[in-house]
């Protein structure tokens, strides 16, 4: 992630979302694992929640909530601020870890959940701002965008076939988009993709294609999909993109899925 | 976040998919108390397809799992996602909470 990222939101519940998608995507683009992207999105959920909770009391019109990500000596920073009454989170109860059900007290769950998922918090309170400042270990310079990273060679009929292997994960998806997009760039309008060396694919895989998809469409292109394992399959069948794609067990039936 | 209820012959079924956060976690707590006031207290939530749940949703499932307990039934969960496990290992909720790797074993549970 070259340069700094900001989000503003009103600090209602129903924007929080948003707040998770920004995050997301920022820390995928810093090169945080799949599991550590999931723990920067949820602190920032659990920390958001609570700025609209507990610091704001739920009111509606009550505030702005300010989202910054960067990356800083490897690890991927993450600034919330809000100009709400003074939150302090470490006044808040610890959660009992081990008791019963029966005991168990809700209250505390989220800032503990931060506190277990990011290496580092800060809390300050400053000019009339709440801000906390979390940090990420973990984060690596994007590589820089290289020519189409996946195999590709083009069949007697004038097909293109990509091959990505591995994992289509928030980092990889983005080499499969810059994959697709050199090949419509070079003028291909019927693209499949092979999936054989594909062991898992993440939503930014699925839009990857979704785009590809749309700009060969643009074109009046076509791309069809094919020799998905199970587990990728399944995926597309949960998210409904498998009613998206024509998706094959093998080459040539995908070829006569997108024969004119 | 989407909730489809079944009744088995001896337990409810409770099967959740999408996001659970802060702002649907009350929904899923009026669905459940639904259950609850209805009489259903043997109850599986199945999380298979939960690929996120914030701790809004977790104090739903807690609130729930309390007050069938306390009229004699129980509240299981099947078949979480490992982020989701994590999460609730935790939280140290995997051990207040029955989990079961499946539907059919949770539901078999009972």
């Amino acid at each position: 992630m070259p340069e700094e990222r900001r989000l503003s939101l009103p600090a209602v519940l129903q924007r929080i979302p948003e707040a998770c998608e920004f995050v997301n995507k920022a820390a995928g683009l810093s090169g945080l694992d799949e599991q550590s992207v999931y723990h920067c999105e949820m602190s920032v959920d659990e920390w958001c929640t609570n700025v609209v909770e507990h610091g704001f009391g739920g009111q509606p019109n009550a505030g702005h909530i300010e989202i910054s990500c960067e990356v800083k000596d490897h690890t991927f920073v993450i600034t919330v601020r809000d100009d709400g009454p003074p939150f302090d989170p470490t006044s808040l109860p610890e959660p009992n870890r081990v008791t019963s059900l029966e005991e168990r007290r809700p209250g505390g769950l989220g800032w503990f959940f931060i506190q277990k998922f990011m290496n580092r918090v800060e809390y300050t309170y400053a000019d009339g701002f709440n801000q906390l400042r979390m940090y990420k270990e973990g984060a690596r310079p994007i590589p820089e965008a290289t020519p189409s990273p996946y195999p590709a060679h083009t069949l007697p009929n004038g097909v293109r076939v990509v091959s990505p292997n591995g994992r289509l994960d928030s980092l990889h998806g983005r080499q499969l988009e810059m994959a697709l997009n050199a090949q419509i760039d070079a003028g291909f309008t019927r693209v499949l993709v092979a999936f054989e060396a594909v062991n898992y694919i993440s939503s930014t895989g699925l839009k990857a294609l979704l785009t590809a998809m749309r700009r060969l469409q643009e074109r009046n292109g076509q791309i069809a999909l094919y020799g998905m394992s199970a587990r990728v399959r399944e995926v597309f069948e949960i998210s409904g993109f498998d009613a998206v794609f024509p998706i094959a067990a093998s080459a040539d039936e995908a070829l006569a899925l997108i024969r004119e | 976040m989407h909730i489809t209820v079944s009744e088995m012959r001896r337990t409810t079924l409770v099967e959740i998919s999408g996001r659970i956060d802060s702002t649907n976690a009350t929904s899923l707590g009026e669905a459940l108390n639904a259950e609850i006031d209805a009489g259903h207290l043997q109850m599986v939530v199945d999380l298979s397809n939960v690929e996120y749940i914030s701790s809004a949703g977790l104090r739903e499932l807690v609130s729930a799992a309390k007050k069938v307990r306390q009229n004699g039934g129980d509240l299981r969960i099947a078949s979480p996602s490992p982020r989701v496990r994590e999460v609730l290992e935790l939280a140290g909720l995997d051990t207040i909470f029955q989990v079961f790797p499946t539907q059919v074993e949770a539901v078999g549970s009972f």
